[in-house]
Order: C-alpha cells, then sequence, then structure tokens
C-alpha cells in the first residue's frame, strides 16, 4: 500500500476522491491508474544526486 | 490524426441503481440501453440596433434525463419493479444511474448521476405479434453527472 495524488476523479464504490485528495491505494490498482494517469505517487522518490565537484585543476 | 485503436464495444456495459446512492444494484443483466439526455446550456441573446447577428451569452446547465431501458420482470428486486416503486412512491422516490461503458473495472471510466427522481416509467406493453421480452424503461430527472476512473470495481 501507498499514498497516492488524485489526478483525475476517482470512484470507490459509492464514495469519489476528487483531484487533489490523497488515496491509500494497493500496488496493482495503483499500477493501473497510473496507466490511466489517474494519480501520482505522493511522494516521489528521493534521488541520490551526485554532483561533480569541480577541484580547480585542469587534469 | 490516425484511426483509434482505442474504441470501446458497448454490449458489455455495466448498468447500476440505487435508491440512496450508497447500496447499488447492478442491473447489467436487466437493461440494454442508456440514454443521457438533457443538460444542455442556458443561453440569453439580446439583438442590437447595430448588425445582424445577436449577442449570445451562455449560462448554467439544464437538468439531465437519463434513461434506462430494461426487461420487463415481475421480481420485487428486480430493476423493473425497483424503478416502478420508486415512481409511484409519493412524492417521488430517489434514484441514482450509473454506467462504465467498458465493465465497470478498475480504470474503466464511469458515469455516475446525482440524486434524482423517476420522471417517467413505462408500464408493460404486452403485443401479440412480438416474440421477444417485453421491455420497459425509466427516466430519471437528475442535476449532473460525475465521470470517474474506477478503483473499486463495481
Amino acid at each position: 500500500m501507498a499514498r497516492y495524488i488524485v489526478l483525475e476523479t476517482l470512484s470507490f464504490g459509492s464514495d469519489f476522491a476528487y483531484p487533489g485528495e490523497e488515496v491509500e491505494l494497493d500496488d496493482e490498482t495503483a499500477l493501473v491508474l497510473m496507466r490511466k494517469r489517474a494519480i501520482k505517487p505522493a511522494e516521489l522518490r528521493q534521488e541520490n544526486k551526485t554532483s561533480e565537484v569541480k577541484d580547480g585543476s585542469n587534469n | 490524426m490516425a484511426q483509434t485503436t482505442d474504441s470501446i464495444w458497448g454490449g458489455a456495459a455495466y448498468i447500476g441503481i440505487s435508491i440512496n446512492g450508497s447500496a447499488w444494484t447492478d442491473i447489467s443483466g436487466h437493461s440494454n440501453h442508456v440514454t443521457p439526455d438533457g443538460g444542455d446550456r442556458r443561453t440569453g441573446q439580446a439583438y442590437t440596433f447595430d448588425g445582424e447577428n445577436p449577442i449570445v451569452k451562455v449560462g448554467k446547465k439544464n437538468p439531465r434525463q437519463t434513461r434506462v431501458d430494461i426487461i420487463y420482470t415481475e421480481i420485487a428486486t428486480d430493476a423493473f419493479e425497483v424503478a416502478r416503486a420508486q415512481f409511484d412512491a409519493a412524492g417521488g422516490g430517489t434514484m441514482y444511474v450509473r454506467w462504465s461503458p467498458k465493465g465497470g473495472g478498475v480504470g474503466d471510466a464511469g458515469y455516475t448521476t446525482s440524486s434524482g427522481f423517476v420522471l417517467d416509467f413505462r408500464f408493460p406493453e404486452p403485443d401479440s405479434e412480438e416474440d421477444g421480452p417485453m421491455h420497459g424503461y425509466f427516466v430519471v430527472q437528475h442535476a449532473g453527472i460525475t465521470r470517474s476512473i474506477i478503483a473499486t470495481a463495481w
């Protein structure tokens, strides 16, 4: 289970989740809905950014 | 634009009705046609002394009427009797309709009416020249339709 931001109105039985709301979904459902661009992950994984450090030399 | 490969066959749609908006009855096996109608925008116009054409403004939406064609049966919990009971209810019984052209699975689009009432109900129409199952229909008048992507299968 993970949390996602709703991009398109979702139907959960008789309830709706509207754009901007946060919902918790299982992986299988989330995959289908992400393919439809109906949701996006609530928290993007922190990427390990490696920055080049210039040492000042020309080597 | 290239020819689409995403068209949808309408013969396996999901149709559901509810009298309270929370408990839904799947009537896909009792219905064979849904016709959403109405909902066009109101407009206003005025003609001035200058020019040939009116000044046209657009306003809010009119109410909608969604017609559901059903098979005539006589079981109290079937679509025909549920719709009839709501039509006959004093003051007009509440009715919601929802449908999904692709069948109501996860990821399919679904359309749900707002709370409405049964505006029109067709009682049985026997015909000795007709050999197929008897049909009926009901029309729900409501304010709007919500489109959603289905996250929990209908």
